[in-house]
């Protein structure tokens, strides 16, 4: 995995484990691989994973079970907020640039719908 | 977490010439922190003052709590560059001196380390490439079961595959509660695996912060913020 | 902590490398001595192994112990043994020692070869007294390993000071300031050496004149021993000077 390396590298890590459980790759209830493979895996120092999984522990997306590791939470509630609020973010991101462009919401819809609709046809070719 | 490494006021002269003036700074256990600074900026002697291989400086370098030459031999593995060892002889030759000579050596951990890093230990010391010996010195050097490790330069000059391995064989290898001590002059090569950095710029210690610190308060990469503290503004000459 | 034990005895085991090779090359010397007399002379009759290795054996000697010297002196500078966790104190008396114990096993493994090709004529020597042999036996290996220790410690006593003094020294001026170390120290070694060599001269004269009647030769075995008990006390101050310069001094490369 490649990091920004402006950005906290605990931060990154965060992300990234977000995804793989929105696209589950890691589903409800899998086992998070041991802090040191993926220390060695991501190619960053074991406090750093420490961090963000302790993180993510604390925000109840994973679940330590004890003597055994860490699981992605069956929490269907917590997933479901966790998605929306990931999707949310980017959401925010595309709403603040768009703005910064004078757009309006409405201006912003047609837009999307538009590209939407384009990215269908390429799809369908 | 606790100090492991405390420097205080730190001096070193040499012949005649200063190469560290008034060095503070200190390490948390279990951190990786990177040393860095130019060429000649002082990192090796600063690693080899703590080591106990340089002598007759002024100040205090306290390991543990400990500051003798042999208490700090104890809790120190410093990856020296083997230069005093017969090139002829063979890697597991070597190793077996460090068996005999260091009591802290483990064996098993060496065998780990030189499989993970894919050395022959038939191979003689004086044969090997540039990458192979650094990766046998960090193998060396990391066996020893020690709370301090001191690694200079270990990507110097050396190809982008065993500057990956020997980057895994630490992140794999290093104990829980082990301090490593990186130094380098490609902020780029380590930069991902720090918890902290220590610059030293015209011989003395002109940065002690956390990594994320920098990323998070300054809003910049490690590489960028080195380079803002040896072109920017803190001249001391 | 490292155990003095274990550390002489890896340095042994290095360092008897140079005296297999030295008696190695002596051996050589041997078989092409006795292979250039055996097709001078044609025969072998005549031919006395044991009295031409023994001949080579000075050469030898002084040969294994410039050698041993100068692993003794490497070990002083080298991280690999500089950085083991062990006392100054014992790093050198464990150096110091598996030199020495290296050149008692090399006069060891001479005496059993020189026996092996053909035993000592004891007879030939001229010998005062049997019943002071024991006495003149001693007191000359007691001179023999002193002189040798002295010779040791003082060679690492010139090293390490000249290492000291180059640290307050400008780079540039080292090269000039060692030569000058190096004369001075060339000179008094020549007087040490012409002081003892006349010693041992008149010792060994003694020991094999016949001019010297038997009643009163034995009693240069008190004096022999007295010379070394002085070698000793130099040794003791050398080491002294040695363990401070190593301690607080010497740097490892």
């Amino acid at each position: 995995m490649k990091f920004d390396d402006k950005i906290p590298i605990y931060y990154q890590i965060k992300q990234y484990i977000y995804r793989e459980i929105i696209i589950e790759e890691l589903k409800p209830g899998q086992q998070i691989p041991a802090i040191r493979q993926l220390a060695v895996s991501l190619t960053v120092n074991v406090n750093t994973i420490q961090r963000a999984l302790s993180e993510l522990i604390d925000e109840g997306v994973l679940v330590t079970q004890r003597g055994k590791g860490n699981f992605v939470t069956t929490n269907t509630r917590t997933l479901v907020k966790l998605k929306n609020d990931v999707v949310e973010a980017q959401v925010r991101e595309l709403y603040d640039q768009l703005s910064a462009l004078n757009i309006s919401p409405d201006e912003m819809l047609l837009y999307l719908k538009t590209y939407i609709n384009s990215r269908k046809e390429v799809h369908h070719d | 977490m606790t100090e492991i490494l405390s420097i205080n006021n730190l001096s070193y002269k040499r012949n005649l010439t200063s190469i560290l003036k008034q060095v503070n700074c200190s390490a948390e256990s279990g951190s990786i922190i990177g040393l860095l600074g130019a060429n000649g900026a002082g990192k090796t002697t600063l690693m080899r003052l703590i080591s106990g291989a340089a002598k007759g400086f002024h100040g205090e370098i306290s390991i543990n709590g400990n500051t003798q030459d042999i208490e700090r031999k104890q809790l120190v593995s410093f990856s020296h560059q083997l230069d005093g060892v017969n090139s002829h002889d063979r890697m597991e030759k070597i190793a077996e001196f460090y068996q005999a000579v260091y009591p802290d050596f483990s064996e098993s951990a060496f065998k780990r380390l030189a499989e993970f890093l894919e050395l022959d230990l038939h191979q003689r010391l004086g044969n090997l490439s540039k990458g192979n010996r650094m990766k046998f010195i960090i193998a060396i050097t990391l066996s020893r079961q020690v709370q301090l490790y001191l690694l200079d330069e270990p990507f110097d000059g050396i190809d982008s595959m065993s500057r990956k391995k020997i980057i895994a064989s630490i992140l794999q290898w290093k104990p829980v509660d082990a301090t490593i001590l990186i130094s380098d002059h490609h902020v780029d090569d380590v930069a991902n695996i720090l918890d902290a950095v220590l610059i030293i710029k015209d011989k003395k210690m002109v940065v002690s912060e956390k990594a994320d610190k920098i990323r998070e308060e300054y809003g910049q990469s490690i590489e960028d913020y080195y380079e803002s503290i040896y072109t920017g503004g803190k001249e001391n000459d | 902590m490292t155990s003095s034990i274990k550390l002489m005895r890896t340095m042994i085991r290095q360092k008897s490398s140079s005296v297999h090779k030295v008696i190695g090359l002596q051996l050589l010397a041997l078989v092409i001595t006795l292979i250039i007399q055996l097709w001078q002379q044609g025969h072998l009759d005549a031919l006395d192994p044991a009295g031409f290795f023994a001949s080579y054996g000075m050469l030898a000697t002084m040969v294994l112990f410039v050698l041993l010297a100068l692993r003794t002196e490497h070990i002083w500078t080298n991280s690999v043994f500089r950085l083991i966790p062990i006392t100054d104190t014992r790093l050198y008396i464990s150096n110091l020692l598996s030199t020495f114990l290296n050149f008692v096993y090399f006069l060891i493994l001479e005496t059993i070869i020189t026996g092996l090709l053909g035993s000592l004529d004891l007879a030939d020597f001229n010998m005062p007294n049997t019943s002071h042999l024991f006495g003149y036996v001693t007191s000359g290996l007691a001179l023999i390993f002193t002189l040798l220790l002295v010779g040791w410690t003082f060679i690492s006593m010139v090293h390490l000071l000249g290492k000291m003094i180059s640290t307050f020294l400008p780079e540039t001026k080292q090269g000039f300031i060692q030569l000058v170390l190096y004369i001075v120290v060339f000179f008094l070694l020549f007087f040490v050496l012409s002081t003892i060599d006349n010693t041992i001269g008149n010792y060994v004269n003694n020991f094999f004149s016949p001019v010297y009647s038997m009643g009163t030769l034995y009693q240069i075995i008190g004096p022999i021993f007295i010379l070394s008990g002085f070698m000793l006390l130099w040794v003791i101050l050398f080491s002294l000077i040695n363990i401070y310069l190593l301690k607080y001094w010497t740097e490892a490369k």
